[in-house]
Order: C-alpha cells, then structure tokens, then sequence
C-alpha cells in the first residue's frame, strides 16, 4: 500500500489506458440515448399538435352541421392519420351520432366498429359497441344487433345492455325472452332513475300478470 | 462480500452497470423528492395517491352543499359522515380516472382556449373585465403559482372536451322516443270489485285473549320510551323584570325613542359607494379599504361630489354608474349593519364607513319617508320585553355566568346555585329521549343535555344550557324511567283496531280469491261479484296517473295482459279484484312538435348522463383502485 505519488500517476494512466475508451463509449451512448429520448417526445407533442388541429377542422365541419360530407371526411382525416390519439374516437363518435341523425345508419355503424376495432380501450369499446349495436337495430339488422350486445361487459354498461337486447327480443316478438333481460337489466346497480322508471314501464307492458 | 464484488466487477463493465443504475435514480428520485407526498394515503388509483387533505377539502364541499339545501345548516342526523365520506372518495377516485384517461389520450388544449377559459370566469373579474391584479391575488389567497392553476384548468378542460364528444354524441331514434310515448300515454280500461276492509269491520269481533295474545307476541311495538324528569333552574330576563318593576312612564318613554323598531320603519333613498372586500379578506386588506373609505368620505365633506366619486370608486358596479344611487330602501331589503347605519342616519347625512360582508360602505340618505308607527297598546308586550332586555341584559349574563359557576363547583346540587342567586328550583315534566313536541323537551339542547351521561349516569348538574330568548338553565335528575312496554290497558284498543282490520283485511282477501276462482270457472262477472258482496267498478280507458279509482288497482292494472286478472291488496289493507279489458297505446302523433322535443331531450338529456357515467364505471372495472378503508 506504500505508494509514492509518482506510482499513483502511474497507475492512473495505466488505468486510463486500459478503461478510457469504455468511459468515452459508454457517456456517448448514454447522450445519444438521452437526445434520441427528447426527440421521440418532441416528434410525439408534433403529432399530438396536429391531431388537436384535425380534430379542431372537423369540430368546426360538424359545428356548420350543413355538409354530412364534409363531417364524414374531416372525421376520417383524424382516423386514419392520428388513429393512437383520443381524437380518433372522439371522432367517431360523433361522426356516428351525426350520421344516425341523417338516417344512415350504416355508415353509422361503420364509424362504431372503428372504435371498436382500433380504440383498444375497453371502456370506449363497451360504448361504441352498444351504439353500433342501435344503428345496426336501426338499419334492421337485428340479428347482428343482439349478438354485439349478448357478449359479457362490465359492470357500467351491463344495465344498458341487457336493456336494448329487451327492446331486440321485443321487436323480434320474442317477448319472454325480453322480460328475462328487462328483468336482468333492473338488475344493475348503477342505473339511473330516469332508465329504471323506463324499463319498468316496458316490463308492465309484457308482464302477463304472473 | 463487498470485497469479493469489488475485486469481480471491474473493468469498464463495472462503470456502464453503475452509470445504468444512476439514471433512473437522477429522474424518479428527484422527482418524488421535490413533490413528496402530503398527509396519510387513504386511497391509490392506478398509482395516484389519493391524500387525505384531499378528501377531506371534498368532503367539506359536499356537506356545505348539503347544508345549502336545508337552508345553511345541517343537523347532525341529516347525513351519514361514513357514507358521504365515501361518497367524496368516490368523486375523487372518478376525477382521477378521468385525468388518467385524458392524459393517456395525447389530448391537447391550445394556450389561448386556456387564456380565453381563465379570463371569461366571473371571480376573476372586475365590473365585467378580466382584472390580472385580481386574478394573482386570489390565487396567491389559495397558495398557487399561475403555471399551477393553469395546468389544472388545462386538466380539467381536457376532461371536459371527452365528456362532450361522448354526451353530445348520444342519440335517441324516432323509434324509441315513438316507444317511450306509447307507454306513457297508454290508456287501459278495466273492470273491478273491491271489499275495502273499513266496510267489513262490522263483521269482525276480536276478543280479549285474542288481544292479550297479540300484546305479549308484540310486546317491542307497545314501548313506552326511556324518559327522565329534571329538577332545574331557569334564569329568564322576566324573572329579574319582576325585580326591576319597570313602571307605565318608562314604558311609554322606552317606545318613544326607538319607535322606529316598531312598525314598518319608512323608507330612505339613499346612494352609497361600496369599497369590496372578498370572503376572509386578511386583516391588511380590510385596513386599506376603511383607509379608503374614510379618504373619500373627507373628500366628499371637503365639497367633492359624491356621485361622481361613487361613479369612479364603487366597487358596486350597478350602482356606481347611477352615481351610487340605490332608490327607495325598507327594512329588510338590506343586510344587518347597512340597515342599521341607514335607518339613524337623517335627509342629508353621510354615513361614516359601516362594514358588511361585502366590504365598507359610504352611505348617504337622498330622502326620508316616515313610516307609520303603530298604536302603543298594540306593541306593548314587545316594547316590554325589549326594554326588560335592555336594563337587565347585563345583569342577567352576569348572573347567567354565576349560575353555571356555582352549579359547575357544587355539582352534587342545585340549592347553592339557587339560594346565591334567589332563583327557585322546580322540576319537569317527563323528557323522554327523542323529545317531545311541547314543554322544556320541546328543546333538543335540554334532551341532550339530561340524557348526558354526567346527568344520566353520574348525577351530576348538567352544563348552562341557553335556550331563545335569553333564557338559561342549569338541569339534573329528578326521575329516571327506563323503556318499559305500555300496560295492557293503555294499548288494549290500538291493538284491537290493528286485529280487526287485519281480520276484515283477511275476509276481503278471501272473497277477492272466491271471485278470482268463480270467474276461472266460467261464471258471469256481475253475478260473481254481487255473489262475494263486492263494490264493483269499471275504468274506460284511464292513463297512468288516474286517481279516480283506487290507486293500487290502477297501477296492478298497467302490469297486466289482456283479458288476464288479479287480486290486489288495497291500501287500508281491504282487497280487490281487477279484470284487465283493454290497452289503447298512446299516439306519438297527438304530441306536437314542441312537445316531442321536450320528451326528446329528456331522454336525451338522461341517456348521455348514463352513457357518460357507464363509461367510468368501466374504466373503474379496469382501474387498479386500492381504498385504505382504515385510513377513511
């Protein structure tokens, strides 16, 4: 352990020679990382920036409201080229509703499934699923209609749900199999008074009096 | 250990692996140290500590908003803690999803909707102008920087623009709403008989034994509540007005002087200027706004004029630009000390400056209409009982003090207290435990008070309770009555009227069924139901709401088949019968446009709320929530 200074020197250069380019290497790598880190984020606020910007066109097509066009295709810009942002849904959403007004169900239904298909969100999906399952009831494809909403979902749909397979299954003539889920409908916990009082009056209107 | 590590990793491996290791640490070490974490945890979502100062500032929220609703305070019994406690949580935990939600989503709100938002936002601004002055100081009242603020603002408009795409995107078909109008519109007629059980009291007899048996099956419904009598003394401004004996001159002086409190009062036109001051102002605020109430009160005695002041200076804006002008005032169109000032104040007279919770006003008297002041005789007793109130008030808090002194010191008794202060000791009637309408248990402070467990249990005098009025006293037991049942003879002819209508209700059941199964067999409906002795009716085409027929039919009604029947129980515990004939839907074509757009946006309205909350309860279904019950 008895070094002089001058074997110190020594044995710091001699580990400089050895390690030197590993520490050069390794500080390079960990800027580069760094910088390559910053540019994924500011590349990502871009996108973002431009999906608020598409997202703000369309809003202004649907809020002029003349042109289902226009809505239809300023809603697609910010589906096919922001399809990971929110904007994207929210889109569709709307798309959907505004078609649903005009009576094109179809193209409705269409706008849904997107959501469906590319939200990954399984909230999201629970409610465009419901919705695609009303404009498909409405353009007479029931079948489709009830299938779409006889699949398991959690809890913050399932009243809303079981309520439009009762209204499916009513309007197929099927009516015992509606007072089945009318009934599971009353079931759900978190329905508001406005939907129970409703379920209950399409419940008293099948119910044979057992 | 540490050796064998040191003398294996060497090298330039060694320095990579540590540089790796210190990055992270540079990042999320820093980052928690610089934020830390207020206050115990009681909830996680997703990774979001929820504090507890948080949930305590929400809880807050929601009971002031409770109270709101029963006119500014809350009695104890009115609202569970546990489950509004809860309840907050739950709001916070939503609140915190939606964040989530929002902040995954890559959503953007762009700086002028942030700016266009804050400056558009009544607190912020100053007669109808967004004020910056206004806005840093209330926020720096509330401990926050403005990037602070403003990114909770960007939060929540983030949230809101979710919130809109999935509201305003909810549709309600013309099939559903020509649905819903169906049935509620829908008409029924239907036929019934029915056996009300006061019809068939007649026919009942209920013996003693049969009444004995149901009293000893029962004996829980007939208690008599635990109740207690107290011995107290009572201090009342009359009690020492006796003393005083206020004789006829003083009276009549007394009503001479403050004539004004009695009868309407008059009317004043008076203009003020109004120096604001916001809720809990801090004590630098207040000081410079008298400083500057008393300036311009100076100026406006040196000559300057007061509209023109009161038109640059009034924080009242309405006001300020009619030169402070206000109109014709009474009492009671005013707050407290406003009126006050105004109502001493003559034709002509500046007001000096008079706090309310609005700031400091100048106030000054335009003209003077004198009120008429009612007949002496009339407002006698009240011109008495405000004089008592003002001679004896004094005496009376200090004697109140005495009282709860002596009665505090010598707790085993009420006679020291009593003798010190020549008050008589008397004893009340029976206070049972959920009070009583009338009397001192008419007073939930005394129930509470001789239900204490110092009263109860140790027979100790109770604390000065003050009731309205300027009335005190000081309370201990006199009598304890346990809950007992109620003696036979007391109850014996409740329980028989429960046995006989229960009886006649038992009869009325029965017929209703031998008219049910006759009709089964075939038999004709009028002869059946005269057969049972029933009261027979008939409904052509009645809605939902029809009250002309016994409510319970009505409703059964709505719930049956056609052609189909049941029996049904009536609401004074009688029967019926009803006989379902016909269903008339209701006509979604007699609602005109209007009228359908209501409906619409009823269920429009109630549709997108549910859809709305249905989508956080699902992200709730996804969340990872962790909920510290003990830490609630």
């Amino acid at each position: 352990m008895d070094q002089t200074d001058e074997e110190q020197i020594q044995a710091l250069r001699d580990w400089w020679r050895n390690n030197g380019r590993a520490i050069v290497f390794g500080v390079g790598l960990a800027v580069a990382g760094l910088s390559g880190w910053w540019g994924y984020g500011q590349w990502q606020e871009g996108q973002a920036r431009d999906a608020t910007v598409a997202y703000g066109q369309f809003l202004q097509a649907e809020r002029s409201g003349t042109d289902l066009h226009e809505v239809a295709r300023t809603a697609r810009q910010v589906m096919d080229e922001h399809s990971g942002s929110g904007y994207a849904a929210m889109a569709a959403l709307r798309l959907a509703a505004r078609q649903m007004e005009h009576g094109e169900h179809i193209a409705a239904a269409e706008a849904l499934g997107w959501v469906v298909e590319n939200s990954g969100d399984t909230a999201l999906v629970e409610l465009a699923r419901l919705r695609q399952a009303r404009a498909l009831a409405a353009a007479g494809r029931e079948d489709e209609a009830l299938a779409l909403v006889s699949v398991p979902v959690s809890p913050g749909f399932a009243g809303a749900y079981a309520d439009l397979r009762g209204d499916l299954l009513y309007n197929m003539g099927r009516s015992s199999a509606a007072v089945e889920a009318y009934r599971e409908a009353l079931q759900a916990d978190r329905l508001s008074s406005q939907a129970r009082r409703f379920i209950e009056l399409k419940l008293g209107n099948l119910d044979e009096g057992a | 250990m540490l050796q064998s590590i040191r003398d294996g990793v060497k090298g330039w491996i060694a320095y990579v692996i540590v540089g790796f290791i210190a990055v992270p640490f540079l990042f999320i070490g820093g980052y928690s140290y610089f934020t830390g974490s207020g206050g115990a945890v009681v909830a996680e979502v997703d990774g979001v500590d929820i504090d507890r100062q948080r949930l305590d500032q929400v809880y807050r929220q929601q009971r002031d908003r409770l109270a709101e609703m029963f006119g500014g305070s809350l009695p104890d019994d009115m609202y569970d803690e546990a489950a509004l406690r809860r309840e907050s949580l739950d709001r916070i935990i939503n609140q915190t999803l939606l964040y989530g939600f929002v902040g995954d989503k890559g959503l953007r709100v762009s700086d002028q909707e942030l700016a266009h938002h804050i400056r558009n936002q009544e607190a912020f601004q100053v007669d109808g102008r967004f004020s910056r002055e206004r806005y840093e100081m209330l926020l720096q009242r509330n401990r926050m920087t403005t990037d602070q603020y403003e990114a909770l603002v960007r939060r929540d408009l983030l949230v809101d623009q979710l919130q809109e795409a999935v509201m305003l995107s909810t549709v309600v078909s013309e099939a559903q709403l020509d649905r819903y109008i169906s049935l509620i519109d829908q008409r029924r007629s239907f036929a019934y008989a029915k056996w009300p059980a006061s019809a068939l009291l007649e026919e009942v007899e209920v013996t003693d034994a049969e009444v004995e048996t149901r009293y000893e099956a029962h004996l829980t419904e007939y208690m008599r509540p635990e109740a207690v009598r107290v011995a107290y003394v009572e201090l009342t401004p009359e009690a020492l007005g006796e003393r005083a004996r206020i004789t006829e001159d003083e009276l009549r002086a007394y009503y001479r002087e403050t004539r004004g409190r009695y009868g309407d009062g008059g009317r004043r036109e008076a203009r003020h200027i109004l120096i604001q001051l916001g809720e809990d102002p801090a004590e630098g605020e207040v000081e410079q706004a008298r400083a500057l109430a008393l300036d311009l009160r100076q100026r406006i005695e040196q000559g300057e004029s007061f509209e023109e002041l009161a038109d640059a200076h009034s924080d009242d804006a309405g006001s300020a630009r009619r030169g402070g002008m206000l109109g014709w005032l009474e009492r009671g169109d005013t707050v407290e000390p406003f009126e006050e000032a105004l109502f001493s104040l003559d034709e002509g007279e500046l007001s000096d400056p008079v706090r309310s919770p609005f700031g400091y006003h100048l106030i000054f008297v335009e003209g003077v209409e004198a009120g008429d002041a009612p007949d002496f005789e009339e407002v006698r007793d009240e011109v008495r009982r405000d004089l008592l109130r003002a001679e004896v008030g004094a005496e009376l808090f200090e004697m109140a003090d005495e009282l709860a002194n002596i009665a505090f010191e010598q707790p085993a008794g009420l006679e020291p207290a009593a003798d010190a202060l020549g008050l008589e000791i008397r004893t009340s009637d029976w206070i049972p435990r959920d009070g009583a309408e009338e009397g001192l248990a008419g007073y939930p402070q005394v129930v509470e008070a001789a239900f204490h467990e110092d009263v109860l249990e140790h027979a100790y005098n109770s604390d000065l309770i003050e009731l309205a009025d300027d009335r005190f006293l000081v309370l201990r037991l006199h009598e304890h009555r346990p809950a007992a049942p109620e003696p036979l003879e007391a109850v014996a002819d409740e329980i028989r009227e429960t046995l006989r209508r229960q009886a006649a209700g038992e009869i009325a059941r029965q017929r209703a069924e031998a008219l049910a199964e006759a009709l089964e067999e075939g038999a004709d409906w009028d002869e059946a139901v005269a057969g049972q002795g029933g009261d027979a009716g008939s409904a052509e085409l009645v809605g939902r709401g029809d009250s002309r027929h016994p409510p319970a039919v009505v409703e059964r009604a709505f719930t049956l088949g056609e052609g189909a029947g049941a029996v049904v129980t009536l609401n004074d515990a009688g029967a019926a019968y009803v006989r379902l004939d016909a269903i008339e839907p209701g006509d979604p074509d007699a609602l005109d446009a209007d009228e359908r757009r209501e409906l619409r946006q009823q269920l429009l309205a109630a549709g997108a709320r549910a859809e709305f909350d249905g989508l956080i309860e699902a992200m709730r279904a996804e969340a990872n929530i962790r909920i510290r019950e003990d830490r609630l």
